[in-house]
């Protein structure tokens, strides 16, 4: 051979200029890139719960109980007299932890699915969205509550159920985006080169399609944390006395009147991490779309 | 002569419309056609859009099974037998348009890589990217082009990347199907000049697609018209230009802009739109817009009769 390549450092420069695009366009969008700070630091939190809360989520002081924010508690006492601040911040765990776990669970076999149906069409696809179709005809969180139902509450079957749930739309968007990709020359050309199926999928179809799906997680976490709560308020989530956030509104909300402060806590914390998720998204979205880094390139932004 | 693919009676038709009750409608993109290409040379498929040649080319290239009629690659039916990894390799196909044959998300050198690793499996990191680098000196691209993501390069650096890749493998037949109608005019010349020396230098058998017949003076040995999923006339391209045989391939060279005086023989132009490929017309499918078309050319078979030594046409008439 006689060429040779002396600078094998570019290849890193390369990788680092592609990632650095898009974080520019989604750091140019302010709120999308505070709503990451606050999500990072409630996530934070939430994980270092143990060392962060000055109180045991768990003990309680009947005497004491539903006794407004002081000095000493600063988000007040609730239904028992527990420290609401620290149930809040060990709620986090679980109101967090659970929407991460079920997207996830969620992502993984819709995503898979959507490939397979989109990739391979005929019989396969026929079978897949006539299931697709079926879960699709109840909404979100009735075939949560169904699920949670059949599977018992819990931990993990509220991610099972909260996972589940959102399979449908994550099997219809990605077929449609299977159905965009799979024609292109560049899938040809690896079939072509005598590429399998398999490896088709993963290194040309799937990175490809992996922007629509990310945006479409990311706002999906927002609407778990929004569904696990709901489960959590009709007493289908988590059982007591586990602190999630859900759970600690519905337990609260006899007390609405006279002690709000018990319900106003917990529902502050699912509004703003819903809705950073919801602000990053729309944030992601932005930066990943093709369209958007022409602008960039333009020097616009 | 040697022949390295050859095509009999090949037909592919497409579903154009399915309804309940009423006749399924056929789109006759391929009209039972014989096609020979041979070995170290190059036969160019023209024909304006619809009449078939893209489909002919995807046939040939093994990647869309035909209705009828077989394929052989080197005395292998390529259909009936399948391809083997080997002979997959033999047979690459360079694609119109660039930016949908290169994957975005890749860089140039996995573009690459993942060619040469289909023959050398178990190639170091080190030797891969010195294996790329090759390929891209071969068709006059820098280095530093590897670590590029395709929507950095222009349409004529991504075309040479695209042949680059099909190279890689060492085939001995390329699919070229019309390669530069997508780039620039400026830049055309370069990548038929490059096309045209690969292909001296590899002795590898082509399929050159295009409507361009200027393009098809320069770099081929042999031209097939093809009009609505027939072949019309067939020859080498020195007779079929020099002494045009068949009205419509008349027609092509005397609409093509800056073509030479001595292959316009016949100032003839064709009539009317082109036909639908669902209901061609009967006999010469040309009558309908042939500026030379008699009575009979409506019952007239469109068999091809030898001329000339290696000099086929469909059309008696033209003299």
């Amino acid at each position: 051979m006689e060429v040779r390549i002396e600078e094998k450092k570019r290849k890193e420069r390369r990788e680092k200029a592609l990632f650095g695009q898009w974080w520019r366009i989604f750091k140019a969008n302010r709120v999308a890139y505070v709503s990451l700070y606050i999500l990072i630091g409630i996530t934070l939190i939430s994980l270092f719960a143990d060392f962060i809360a000055p109180y045991s989520p768990y003990e309680f002081d009947i005497r004491r109980a539903r006794e407004p924010p002081s000095l000493e508690h600063p988000f007040g006492l609730d239904e028992i007299g527990r420290d609401l601040l620290s149930r809040v911040i060990h709620g986090g765990r679980y109101s967090i932890g659970i929407a991460y776990a079920a997207v996830f669970l969620g992502a993984s076999i819709g995503v898979i699915l959507g490939l397979i149906s989109g990739y391979y069409g005929g019989i396969i696809d026929d079978i897949i969205q006539r299931f697709t179709d079926a879960m699709l005809s109840l909404p979100t969180i009735l075939l949560a509550i169904a699920l949670v139902t059949v599977l018992g509450v819990g931990v993990t079957s509220l991610i099972i159920a909260v996972g589940l749930s959102t399979v449908p739309i994550y099997i219809r968007l990605t077929r449609g985006l299977v159905l965009q990709v799979r024609n292109m020359d560049y899938v040809l050309a690896a079939k072509i080169l005598g590429k399998r199926d398999t490896y088709i999928i993963f290194r040309h179809i799937l990175p490809n399609i992996a922007s629509p799906i990310i945006v479409q997680s990311t706002y999906y976490l927002g609407l778990t944390i929004l569904i696990a709560s709901g489960l959590g308020f009709l007493g289908l989530g988590v059982p007591p006395p586990t602190p999630e956030w859900g759970a600690m509104i519905g337990r609260g909300r006899e007390f609405l009147i006279s002690s709000p402060h018990i319900v106003a806590f917990p529902g502050i914390f699912i509004l703003i991490t819903a809705l950073c998720f919801n602000l990053i998204g729309d944030g992601l979205r932005d930066a990943l779309d093709p369209k958007m880094a022409k602008y960039i390139r333009r020097g616009r932004i | 002569m040697k022949t390295v693919v050859e095509g009999r009676d090949i037909k592919k038709y497409f579903i154009a419309s399915k309804s309940l009750f009423g006749k399924t409608e056929y789109v006759r993109a391929v009209d039972h056609v014989d096609i020979e290409i041979y070995d170290n040379s190059v036969l160019a498929l023209v024909g304006e859009s619809g009449s078939g040649k893209t489909t002919l080319g995807r046939i040939l290239a093994g990647i869309l099974k035909p209705d009828e009629g077989s394929v052989l690659f080197k005395g292998i039916d390529i259909y009936r037998d399948g391809l083997t990894r080997d002979i997959r390799h033999k047979i690459q196909v360079i694609f119109q348009n660039p930016d949908s044959s290169l994957n975005p998300r890749m860089r140039i050198l996995d573009i690459l890589g993942e060619a040469i690793k289909e023959i050398e499996p178990t190639i170091s990191k080190d030797d891969l990217e010195d294996r790329a680098a090759q390929l891209l000196e071969n068709v006059n691209l820098h280095v530093d082009h590897l670590y590029k993501y395709p929507h950095e390069l222009s349409g004529g650096e991504k075309q040479r990347v695209a042949i680059a890749r099909a190279l890689a493998v060492n085939p001995e037949f390329i699919v070229a199907d019309e390669p530069v109608s997508a780039l620039d005019i400026s830049i055309r010349a370069q990548i038929i000049n490059l096309l045209n020396s690969i292909q001296k230098r590899l002795r590898i058998s082509m399929l050159y697609i295009a409507h361009d017949l200027r393009t098809v003076w320069n770099i081929s040995d042999y031209v097939a018209v093809m009009y609505l999923g027939k072949i019309v006339e067939y020859g080498e391209t020195e007779k079929v230009f020099r002494n045009v045989a068949h009205p419509y391939t008349a027609t092509l060279l005397t609409s093509a802009p800056l073509m030479p005086k001595e292959f316009r023989k016949h100032e003839i132009y064709p009539v009317g739109e082109p036909p639908s490929l669902i209901d061609p017309p009967s006999g010469c499918r040309f009558h309908t817009r042939c500026p030379i078309a008699r009575e009979e050319c409506k019952k007239l078979d469109m068999k091809l009769e030898e001329i000339e030594d290696g000099h086929y046409t469909a059309c008696p008439f033209l003299k």
